[in-house]
């Protein structure tokens, strides 16, 4: 993901300093891109920054330090990283497997499989959380499952509970898990699992020994992907949880629209945006550190 | 838009007003648009909620329309937005009349953006039920749509009183609105009279009491919304037995829609919505402006307008609607006491009712 | 060598091991079947092969036997039939648990662990004794010749030196059988070359019983103690690579180890070990046992013809020269049978010179020389 939008953008640097500032002409190809990026992220990203340090003394981090000075503001913070975490983690554990079914699939099931996982990106998300409000209630279709399977007794309360969120935002956000991992271990070359089998490793072993640091670029690329995703999820906890549950997002939502407090807003904002670029970057020095020790 | 293929009087005039009003949501202050707009005679553009387009077309546009042998376009979407607009287009409004809550209209007279109504211009103004008039007559309630307890049918036959929210049965079974919505003060302005003991007009200031109070009902708390849709259809499958300030014009077509709801007015009272309208400072259509404002504040449009809002009418030579009962308190807090502390009382309710 | 018998070709289990000892079966496939959506690739298969033996199965592609080779590993599941290693059934076994070591075609070296790991995967995974592994890992490097790279990334090896951890890797274990898949098809000609040898050699001297798949016959023919050759799903000849290189049993094997030059024809009389066939290129002798009336091809080796009339056991043939292509130590001659049909040889490229285009040439050879195959 965000290799493939740096590496490129490395080597376009790279080569006009080799030819002494000579551009290459196939890089006006990228103007209108450049032109329109400026535009709607270059800008307004500027301006935000600038809103976040700007205080009636001049720049400076004061609002910083106001908001980690107020408790609640921590418990927003975790909240957030706490249900980001959660959806992550939880995207994983259902997606590795389904994105190794995925690459073992050929043919008509495989197009099955991949239709039904990219078909669903196509519903809003408003729409998917307002689903998930039917079914997540104590009368709704996954209480009566779980009781049907005789794994609870009673229903259990998932609307508006961080559990709940958690469910939901999984539906919305599995398939940037799954792809990313499927893209690496359909590059995994099948005999390496194999040579492993007949060296004596059981499936357990070869998992964790083999398969496993294969795909840990795919695996980091989608917990970068997720975990970006769900910090900044705003209409699934909107949905799927009340003001009892605030995440920095709907904090930010609220500083804007209703509060019209521009400096909490964009301070908010560059909290965010600093968690996702250093998930971002985080990812690219561990995906890095693989390929070298590889 | 080109200037030159808006003759007046066009055949297609109104798709090009729509069109027009419709840009105008995207991107206000457009260089010359509202000059468009100024060039028609008998068309009129009126802000108001987004919820409201759909009665309104129903009733009182085309009776308006009719009576004055014009157009009116409405642009609906939230007070806020209209406000932010108003502000934009100072100079150039677009707008003729907007109708907002109150709160937002009492940031709109702090930003100048509205002119004063007199009963010169709108004589209807003099027969109105005391305290629909504000500021001086910078504005005025057309309608007070109402918020009681919404309740499921199935659960409960009847609810009596505020109190009853805090029944020890309904655990994780009430939904209250957030205060960010304008019908969030109900619970806290309730539960400051029924802590306290006082009348509703005092007991609003005992704030603190009011939190208390509001605070022993967190165990019973299944949402706190800012999205009413899917909460109240939470009402309706009986995930919830009770939301607190539900809406006459939200809850009341739906009983009638056969859901298993109902909307009751306890005996301490039912909360009365702030349904303003105003006149834009320097809009265009001035005087369609000033006979709009009038019919909104008379009988007839009120009481074309309540068969679908189920509000209580503000004309004193209005019926009298039965939809709550005579001797129900129909409220109206201190909007301007509000809106000065809904910031401080939001953190507060973040900290110490949502947290 | 003469006296291989024609009716057990094809069910090479049985054939004697140049080594003169029949082996106990130490690998024994029996009957063993598979087939993919309906169609049989290995249809009731045998195989048995001796502790210690390197066994090559040599075909085309699409003869089953990188099919055969996966179902022995346990790679892939077996239809009918079984496998037994050193007398221990196999056929249900998981691969982890067979003890059968794989060198596969494209190396598949661990990209992301360094050579010594890559080495040391099965003992790991084995849960071998900790202080054991260091010393078998260099032990097995230092054979393959890599103690040098013990340290590098098995990625940023070269082909040969891929192969070469592969073969180490599955050596450390001590598979009770070493299977490989075409392992140096992929390397040059020269490096090949090599690797075979070192591999032969290395194989003897640990006394590893291998099973080696390839399509190169002289790669067969180079390191096989036996070769059994392939063809659709099975086995056509199974012996060592003289007696497939001198008495293919089949035309298929003719045809596919070495060049011949081969008419067909029908036995017109039959002895005691002897046949004389007529062809439309005149009546040969051959020794093999057909009855009379019976098709068959005559076929002789290019390199046991001579550029000389027949003398006594011997047959021959006179053929005009029509053209004649200097290589240097060699010459082909293209001659031409008198209604046109063309044949070429190899000769020395002195012995060409004296012939001149446009004349005769007699050839000759051996009655002992010469095939006598059935027609299929």
């Amino acid at each position: 993901m965000s290799k493939a939008t740096l590496d490129p953008h490395t080597a376009a640097v790279a080569r006009p300093g080799h030819r002494g500032f000579k551009i290459d002409p196939t890089a006006a190809l990228a103007l209108p891109a450049v032109l329109y990026l400026v535009a709607a992220y270059a800008i307004p990203l500027a301006i935000l920054l600038f809103a976040a340090f700007r205080t009636p003394e001049g720049l400076s981090l004061a609002n910083f330090a106001g908001f980690f000075a107020d408790a609640y503001n921590w418990q927003v913070t975790y909240n957030t990283l706490w249900s980001a975490g959660m959806s992550t983690l939880a995207c994983l554990v259902i997606g590795y497997p389904t994105a190794v079914a995925l690459a073992r699939s050929r043919g008509v099931v495989q197009m099955a499989l991949l239709v039904s996982l990219i078909l669903p990106l196509s519903v809003g998300v408003v729409v998917k959380a307002f689903a998930w409000t039917i079914m997540l209630r104590t009368n709704g279709i996954l209480n009566q499952a779980l009781l049907g399977i005789g794994l609870i007794d009673a229903p259990l309360r998932l609307l508006f509970t961080p559990t709940g969120l958690v469910i939901g935002a999984v539906n919305v956000f599995l398939p940037f898990m799954i792809l990313p991992i499927y893209s690496v271990l359909r590059l995994v070359d099948a005999r390496l699992p194999e040579a492993a089998a007949t060296l004596g490793a059981g499936p357990v072993y070869r998992f964790f020994h083999v398969l496993l640091p294969l795909t840990l670029p795919g695996i980091i690329a989608g917990v970068a992907f997720v975990f970006s995703l769900t910090v900044s999820m705003y209409v699934v906890p909107n949905l799927l949880m009340g003001e009892q549950f605030m995440t920095l997002p709907r904090l930010v939502a609220r500083s804007y629209l209703y509060f019209r407090n521009e400096a909490l807003g964009s301070t908010i904002a560059v909290i965010l945006l600093v968690i996702a670029v250093a998930v971002v970057m985080g990812s690219q020095y561990l995906i890095r550190l693989t390929r070298h020790e590889t | 838009m080109p200037n030159e293929t808006v003759p007046t009087f066009s055949p297609t005039r109104r798709s090009i007003l729509k069109a027009a009003s419709g840009l105008a949501v995207l991107g206000t202050g457009i260089a010359g648009f509202p000059s468009i707009v100024r060039a028609q005679t008998k068309e009129m553009i009126i802000g108001c909620a987004g919820g409201h387009v759909g009665w309104m077309n129903e009733t009182v546009v085309p009776l308006f329309e009719k009576k004055y042998d014009c157009k009116i376009a409405l642009e609906g979407t939230r007070s806020s937005v209209n406000l932010e607009k108003m502000r934009q287009n100072r100079d150039k409004p677009y707008l003729s009349v907007v109708m907002m809550d109150d709160p937002v209209l009492i940031q709109a007279v702090g930003e100048g953006v509205i002119e004063k109504l007199t009963p010169a211009g709108v004589p209807n103004l003099s027969s109105l039920k005391p305290g629909t008039v504000h500021m001086d007559g910078m504005w005025a309630n057309y309608q007070q749509p109402w918020c009681g307890i919404g309740f499921n049918t199935d659960s409960a036959k009847a609810v009596a009183s505020w109190a009853d929210l805090w029944d020890k049965n309904l655990q994780g079974k009430v939904i209250i609105p957030s205060l960010q919505n304008t019908e969030g003060v109900w619970p806290l302005i309730f539960a400051a009279a029924l802590a306290t003991g006082k009348p509703l007009a005092e007991a609003q200031y005992d704030i603190d009491a009011a939190f208390a109070k509001l605070k022993q009902l967190k165990p019973n708390i299944l949402n706190i919304y800012t999205q009413m849709p899917a909460s109240f259809n939470l009402l309706e499958q009986g995930e919830a037995s009770m939301l607190a300030g539900a809406f006459s014009e939200f809850a009341i077509p739906r009983e009638k829609a056969g859901a298993p709801v109902a909307l009751a007015a306890p005996k301490e009272g039912v909360g009365a919505m702030p349904s303003g309208i105003a006149r834009v400072k320097g809009g265009p259509q001035d005087e369609l402006a000033l006979a709009f404002i009038n019919e909104m504040l008379g009988p007839q449009f009120q009481e074309a307008m309540i068969t679908k809002t189920f509000a209580l009418p503000t004309s004193t030579k209005a019926p009298p609607s039965d939809i709550v009962p005579a001797d129900i308190p129909v409220f109206a807090p201190d909007w301007g006491n509000v809106a000065k502390n809904r910031q401080a009382w939001i953190e507060r309710f973040d900290r110490e009712i949502a947290a | 060598m003469t006296s291989l018998s024609l009716v057990e070709n094809g069910r090479g289990a049985r054939a004697p091991s140049p080594a003169g000892h029949m082996p106990d079966a130490y690998l024994a496939v029996e009957r063993v079947t598979k087939s993919y959506r309906g169609v049989d690739v290995l249809s009731n298969l045998d195989l048995a092969v001796g502790q210690g033996e390197f066994v090559s199965l040599l075909g085309p592609s699409g003869c089953g036997k990188t099919t055969l080779l996966r179902l022995i590993a346990g790679l892939i599941g077996i239809d009918g039939g079984q496998v037994l290693l050193g007398g221990r059934e196999l056929t249900r076994l998981p691969a982890h648990r067979r003890n059968v070591g794989v060198v596969f075609q494209n190396y598949a070296p661990f990209p992301h662990l360094s050579v010594f790991d890559n080495v040391a995967f099965g003992l790991r995974a084995q849960r071998a004794a900790s202080e054991t592994i260091r010393p078998t890992v260099e032990r097995f490097l230092s054979l393959v010749q890599l103690s040098h790279l013990v340290d590098r990334s098995a990625k940023a090896l070269s082909g040969g030196q891929q192969q070469r951890v592969a073969v180490a890797r599955a050596l450390a274990v001590k598979p009770g059988l070493l299977l490989l898949d075409e392992p140096f098809s992929a390397l040059d000609r020269k490096l090949r070359e090599s690797m075979q040898i070192d591999l032969r050699m290395l194989l003897r001297e640990l006394g590893i019983t291998a099973i080696f798949v390839t399509h190169d016959q002289d790669e067969a023919l180079v390191m096989s103690d036996r070769i059994a050759v392939m063809n659709a799903g099975r086995i056509e000849q199974f012996a060592d690579p003289a007696t497939i290189y001198r008495r293919p049993a089949t035309p298929f094997v003719l045809d596919f180890v070495g060049s011949s030059t081969r008419f067909p024809g029908k036995v017109v009389d039959a002895k005691e070990g002897e046949v004389v066939v007529e062809t439309a290129r005149g009546r040969f002798r051959a020794p093999a046992n057909f009855i009379t009336g019976a098709s068959v091809f005559v076929a002789v080796r290019p390199e046991n013809i001579r550029l000389a009339p027949p003398g006594e056991d011997d047959s021959g043939l006179e053929l005009t020269l029509v053209e004649r292509i200097f290589l240097g130590p060699r010459s082909v001659l293209q001659l031409a049978f008198t209604d046109g049909e063309r044949l070429s040889i190899d000769v020395p490229a002195r012995l060409a010179e004296p012939l001149a285009i446009g004349g005769p040439v007699p050839l000759a050879w051996a009655v002992s020389d010469t095939l006598a195959l059935p027609v299929q």
